[in-house]
């Protein structure tokens, strides 16, 4: 469970630079500054640029006209920079490696940092779980996850579901059945049906529902969200 | 016998341009019938598509949502998901007091934070400049949670710490947090801008003579009612994103209405409006309170991005939400009811104080709009209502799905439950016996459709009322700890009509694809697959064939707010009537087209349209051409079942069935799965959503989502939707909305059925485990 | 989220010799309640600023659940509450602490939030979560909920401060005889849960016994005796996301339809879990009917000193005890 990251027995009395002194011209360089993205080839210039563990892909296809440049993923690392600490993730099957601040929360690593925006921000608080996403297999609310503690995690988004242009049986259901409305905390609804198919096979109306019972959906699909699993439990089954 | 009627009237031309919007948007208006609906017929026109419902290819049936892909793989962009490689993020520091004068800001530490880009602080706005009346950085903070200084960092981490170093001392000034004190002369004032607390004229309706009215009854009945402050609680939580490129300026928002952020900031910052690009391209649920209204945090990032040069993002904190979006304001009711024994309706009086809390531009609507159900649900020849709306230091009031109507509608349908208890009736048949079937009683205004009577009918048949019901004996006839009991209750709504002028464009280019141009949100009914289904349905052509485009004000023009249950029937009209001239304006191509090629005199109206092709009716040797060679208000009733646990207080809602009359099904997946939805949110109202105030400091205590209760899917009774197709005179094939109306029957009808269950009479809302106790305690 | 420093512990002995150096450390597990906590910035005296983790899920072999007939249960500090719940050793000899484990929060919270966090986490008082209200807890000299919004706030031992103490499964464990195993700069050592809590009147500015250079590492409950059975019950508004108005656990030696011994625990009404000792008492050697029931019941309430808003407590917790006891004679 530690990586280099969490190095155990360091104590943060050792770290050079204090958070809130950091040099400015350093702290320009990163994207939001929660995780060492470096933005182009000149912001490099001084510090030392790492590969990730495994080759990365190519970003994605830029997105449609109308929607503002995202970030693209990881393509070189910055080292450690104030209380940061390198941290290494496993995102839908991409090994990361990223430079991340105690603070930073793994949801804010995923949307700012790597461009997954897929998964939603509702509360920041673990009061409504549209931030769900799989660590290690398990649902977990991204939003009150210290990403630094997740380091050598497997990490499942909304994102990574569909395999070669098929869309994973759980997406299929909410969309036929609509199983959303606004559709905002529909991957974090997503992404607990996925958890709960993957070890239950034909659960029961009342399994499902007390699975699902923390995912907060204000429109009140709650009824179509219910048929959802239910389909997709039958084709999982 | 002769009645006179006399009804408050606003000068709709002394009005403000955000009072205007409020009227416009939400046909508040019509309320007050001395404004003419121009929309509204003085009697039903010949409808378009008079067809039967079995004539229709496309609408009608279930149909999945043409944006689900995106949704259910997260590629639908939001404007959560909107972000720039040089974007600086916002944090606000807000006002702890409902209501103070800052004495002074000290802002040079946060400023000398490294990573800190700029802050700003009221000094910093320019002079005049408002969200609607609102103070964008507050001097003299109206309630707890007005921006008082606004950061923007490299990230927001930084901002917050920043937050943290920045020294506000305040002078404290006195406030009113309850509207009942607020309305008393001596209150303190809620703004020193106010003379009294008091927004705008109160409201007033009579009909008749009331007090011969109640002479002539012999039943009186009357009660107090409250219902609580809700915030809507999106699950997108209000943010944008501002981008300055040097005098043209984008904003992305998550909105209901565009098009209406672009004029009110256009008009702010003195830009043409063609020079401010406003883009919402999937909304997370909005509810009333997305509905272009002017917030604080749009004028703030639009300034810091100005500032520093850079885009700007500022995506609130849920409290953030709690304290500076729009709410479901509470109102406080008094109504008093007299009748027959025969159970005819002789009299009708209310008052009712909307809490408008601090700078509604609504406010002076606020109440009238509770008292619409008892001023046009039931024949009564003697009414008397008043309206006040009062300002006061909490947050602001705004609409929420329905605005006033849900609590005006409670009040009514618990009273008329009791009454008919008191004559011995059915409620069904008390309610039967007295509908208004004709239309505005005072404006003479026939109903755009009339399904009442069929949906209280056939609702009550299809829930076996009678049987489950079993007579005013069966109340609290239950044994054990857990009582069952059923509740009724039927609403006639003003909702889902009306609107400013909608326009809508329906292009179809040379490839014959068809493109609806538009600039409706997408928020949760699957409005752009609506309007898909009405343009294909119009056009005779298939569904695939047709997209329809996001709003974005660069490219689309203003069809209207996704709001007030008009996105089916008001901009559905917009794009059937787009689509229906480009239909006869492809057909008049066709026509000379086909007089040219047959050489001969080829008539429009001789050609018709199937499935995408164009055909020459008198000959059917003729190759039809493709569209590529041709182109160069509600009504409804609910009955439900619950149980009652004496023993903790705890309501368990089991059985829902609304019916509605909703004119025509357009899709019947969504229009369902609408009525589900405002089912929740109506138990929630009924239930547990409450955001309360500390009283003696004016801090909200349930601004997060572990104090403010909202229910779960594992809270989720069985919920049956009947719709009543009566082919409305004004709406896209005869259909009407019903985004509002589904919320509001839940309330009354739990109460009543709380009753029923366990023999008590709940009159505030929400009717949680504290009040059922109560009340058990004190009938024991 | 504001900033802070992470250090992440190695042994229970280097996570306490790390707190002994920083008064401004907290411990990190699950991390549910003291993220919440930083991410709303409360500060005071009862709620120092955190300027550095220590997390302790990187120390060792801390998450277990271990039984055997004689010695009882071992739940490790760091187990996450849904292996508790779905442990089938905690399922079949202590199924009050499974349901009590199966019910705070949400599932996602329950993966993630562990059996120590449960029983160490603050109150949830509004005016303690309120940033703005200077209350005891933050250092202040004033309860608000005194005078304020109370209708969740305690109806039995308040003094100076009414909060109510949060946990479902600090009531189960405490009516199953459970006790902690704390270590400290001194070394381990075991502190009954009957006596791990203090309310304000012995110190207002914490909730346990712990002091700052301390750490909760391990939950015992003996093991279970013939004829003992458990239960727990909760009232709450929804059926997720929420924390008791009133919770009781009970669990007892039933024998022939007697309450030969047992205990009788109440959350959500009390700073702390609160143990009802007359309501024991007076079960003692009865026979369990609606009448004994409802007079356990009845005698508990008696101390109750309700404020403005919250009597309606009183009449659940007494339902609830009545009950909860009732179900153990039928189980």
């Amino acid at each position: 469970m530690n990586e280099e990251g969490n190095k155990p027995g360091q104590s943060p009395e050792e770290e050079t630079m204090d958070t809130r002194s950091t040099a400015v011209t350093r702290r320009q360089f990163l994207i939001g500054a929660g995780a060492g993205l470096v933005v182009g080839a000149a912001a490099t210039a001084g510090l030392q640029a790492l590969q990730p563990a495994k080759p990365v892909e190519q970003a994605k296809p830029a997105p449609p006209v109308q929607q503002p440049a995202q970030p693209a993923p990881a393509t070189a690392i910055v080292e450690p920079v104030s209380g940061a600490k390198l941290v290494k993730l496993n995102v839908n099957g991409l090994d990361y490696s990223l430079a991340i601040e105690p603070q930073t929360t793994l949801i804010e690593v995923l949307k700012r940092d790597l461009g997954l925006t897929g998964t939603k921000l509702g509360c920041n608080g673990s009061m409504c779980s549209a931030c769900t996403v799989l660590v290690d297999g398990v649902a977990q609310n991204s939003c009150s996850l210290l990403a630094i503690r997740e380091s050598g995690k497997k990490i499942v988004t909304v994102e990574g579901l569909e395999q070669g242009g098929k869309l994973h049986p759980v997406q299929e259901a909410f969309w036929t059945q609509m199983g959303y409305q606004c559709g905002f905390c529909t991957p974090g609804q997503i992404m607990r049906a996925v958890e709960l198919l993957n070890k239950t096979k034909n659960p029961t109306d009342a399994q499902i529902m007390a699975h699902m019972s923390g995912n907060m959906c204000k429109c009140g699909a709650y009824p179509n969200i219910l048929k959802a699993v239910q389909a997709a439990a039958k084709q999982m089954a | 016998m002769p009645t006179t009627s006399k009804v408050t009237t606003f000068d709709y031309d002394k009005l403000t341009s955000a009072e205007k919007q409020f009227v416009d948007l939400y046909g508040l208006a019509a309320l007050q019938a001395g404004i003419a609906n121009a929309e509204s017929p003085a009697a039903p026109p010949a409808r378009s598509a008079d067809k039967p419902a079995a004539a229709f290819t496309i609408i009608g049936k279930e149909q999945r949502d043409l944006e689900g892909y995106k949704i259910v793989t997260g590629r639908a962009r939001f404007t959560a998901d909107i972000y720039f490689p040089d974007m600086l993020y916002v944090r606000v520091k807000r006002s702890p007091l409902p209501h103070a004068r800052v004495k002074s800001i000290d802002t040079s530490k946060a400023e000398k934070l490294p990573g800190v880009k700029a802050v700003m602080t009221y000094k910093d706005i320019p002079e005049k400049m408002t969200a609607g009346g609102r103070p964008i950085l507050a001097s003299e903070p109206g309630l707890v949670g007005d921006p008082i200084a606004a950061v923007a960092a490299i990230n927001e981490t930084i901002a917050e710490d920043a937050l943290n170093l920045i020294d506000v001392q305040y002078d404290q000034l006195p406030f009113v947090i309850d509207a009942r004190e607020a309305e008393k002369p001596n209150a303190p004032l809620a703004l020193s801008t106010l003379k009294n607390n008091l927004a705008g004229t109160p409201f007033k309706a009579t009909r008749g003579d009331v007090s011969k009215g109640f002479a002539d009854a012999d039943l009186v009945v009357e009660h107090v009612v409250d219902t609580q402050d809700q915030q809507h609680v999106a699950m997108e939580p209000h943010m944008a994103v501002a981008k300055w490129d040097r005098d043209n300026l984008t904003i992305w928002i998550t909105s209901q209405y565009t098009h209406s952020t672009a004029a009110s900031v256009a008009a702010s910052f003195g830009l043409p409006t063609s020079r401010v690009r406003v883009i919402s391209e999937f909304t997370g649920g909005g509810f009333g309170d997305k509905a272009g209204i002017a917030f604080p945090y749009i004028w703030l990032v639009t300034l810091l991005s100005r500032k520093t040069g850079r885009p700007v993002r500022y995506e609130l904190t849920r409290t953030d939400v709690f304290m500076e979006a729009t709410h479901h304001y509470p109102v406080y009711q008094t109504i008093k009811l007299g009748f027959k024994k025969d159970g005819t309706l002789t009299a009708i009086q209310a008052r009712s104080i909307a809490q408008a809390g601090a700078y509604s531009p609504f406010a002076g609507f606020l109440a009238s709009d509770t008292l619409s159900a008892a001023r046009v649900q039931y024949t009564c020849a003697n009414i008397s209502l008043e309206g006040v709306g009062v300002i006061t230091n909490t947050g602001v009031a705004g609409a929420r799905r329905a605005v006033g109507e849900p609590s005006g509608v409670f009040a009514l349908e618990l009273l008329m439950d009791e009454a008919a208890e008191k004559l011995s009736m059915d409620p069904v048949e008390l309610r039967l016996k007295n509908l208004n079937e004709t239309g505005d009683p005072e404006s003479k205004q026939p109903w755009s459709s009339n399904g009442l009577r069929e949906s209280i009918v056939k609702g009550a048949e299809a829930f076996k009322w009678k049987e489950r019901w079993k007579g005013w004996n069966a109340v609290n006839s239950g044994t054990g700890p857990v009582k069952r009991g059923v509740g009724f209750m039927a609403l006639a709504s003003n909702k889902g009509s009306k609107g400013p002028p909608m326009t809508a464009v329906v292009e179809i280019p040379v490839d014959g694809s068809v493109r609806v141009v538009q600039g409706g949100a997408h928020i949760g009914g699957s409005q752009r697959t609506t309007w898909a289904m009405i343009v294909a349905e119009a056009l005779s052509v298939k569904l695939e064939q047709v997209s329809v485009t996001p709003p974005d004000t660069a490219f689309t023009s203003d069809t209207g707010v996704v709001a007030g249950s008009r996105a089916t029937k008001s901009i559905g009209l917009a794009v059937k009537t787009a689509a229906e001239d480009a239909r006869q304006q492809l057909l008049v191509n066709a026509a000379s087209k086909w007089s040219k090629d047959l050489k001969k005199d080829v008539k429009a109206d001789e050609l018709e349209i199937n499935e995408g092709l164009i055909s020459y009716k008198p000959d059917a040797s003729v190759k039809p051409l493709t569209f590529a060679q041709a182109v160069a208000s509600g009504f409804v009733i609910v009955d439900g079942q619950l149980e009652v646990n004496t023993e903790t207080g705890v309501v368990r809602v089991l059985d829902v069935l609304q019916a509605h009359d909703v004119g025509r099904v357009i899709n019947l997946l969504t229009i369902r799965s609408q009525v589900e939805g405002g089912s929740m949110q109506g138990i929630g109202f009924a239930l547990t959503e409450d955001y309360i105030y500390d009283k003696a400091t004016g801090i909200p205590v349930s601004a997060n989502l572990d104090d403010y209760k909202m229910l779960m899917i594992n809270n989720t009774p069985k919920i049956t939707s009947l719709f009543i197709e009566t082919n409305d005179a004004v709406g896209p094939f005869g259909a009407k909305g019903i985004g509002e109306p589904a919320l509001m029957p839940p309330a009354a009808g739990i109460a009543n059925a709380i009753y029923h269950a366990a023999g008590i009479r709940l009159k505030s809302l929400p009717m949680n485990p504290k009040k059922v106790m109560e009340a058990l305690k004190k009938k024991a | 989220m504001r900033s802070f420093k992470y250090y992440a512990a190695t042994s229970w002995e280097d996570a306490v010799a790390m707190l002994s150096k920083n008064a401004a450390a907290q411990v990190i597990a699950g991390g549910s309640d003291l993220l919440g906590w930083i991410k709303d910035d409360l500060n005071g005296p009862g709620a120092p600023r955190a300027d550095l983790l220590i997390d302790i899920r990187t120390i060792p072999n801390t998450s277990y659940v271990k039984f055997d007939a004689a010695g009882g249960l071992k739940l490790g500090a760091l187990t996450p509450l849904v292996t508790v719940a779905e442990s089938a050793d905690v399922l079949k000899n202590y199924p009050g602490l499974a349901k009590s484990a199966l019910s705070p929060a949400s599932p996602a919270i329950r993966n993630v939030g562990s059996i120590a966090g449960n029983l160490m986490q603050r109150p949830r008082c509004w005016y303690l979560r309120g940033k703005d209200f200077a209350c005891y807890k933050k250092g202040g000299d004033f309860c608000f909920a005194v005078t304020g919004e109370n209708q969740y706030h305690a109806i039995l031992e308040g003094e100076l401060c009414y909060i109510v103490h949060p946990s479902d499964t600090a009531p189960a464990l405490i009516a199953l005889n459970a006790s902690a195993k704390v270590v400290g700069p001194g070394g381990a050592k075991d502190v009954a849960l009957d006596k791990f809590f203090i309310g304000p009147r012995t110190n207002v500015l914490k909730e346990t016994v712990l002091e700052h250079n301390e750490l909760l590492a391990e939950i015992s409950v003996p093991a279970p005796a013939a004829n003992w059975k458990s239960a727990f019950i909760k009232v709450t508004q929804r059926d997720v996301y929420d924390f008791a108005v009133v919770s009781v656990a009970v669990a007892g030696q039933i024998e022939g339809g007697v309450w030969k011994d047992g205990r009788v625990v109440l959350g959500g009404v009390a700073p702390t879990p609160y143990r009802a000792t007359a309501a024991e008492d007076a079960l003692k050697g009865q026979k369990i009917d609606e009448k004994s029931a409802r007079n356990a019941g009845d005698l508990t309430l008696v101390k109750a000193r309700p404020m403005s808003q919250n009597a309606y407590k009183v009449d659940i917790a007494k339902n609830l005890i009545a009950r909860a006891v009732l179900s153990l004679a039928s189980a």
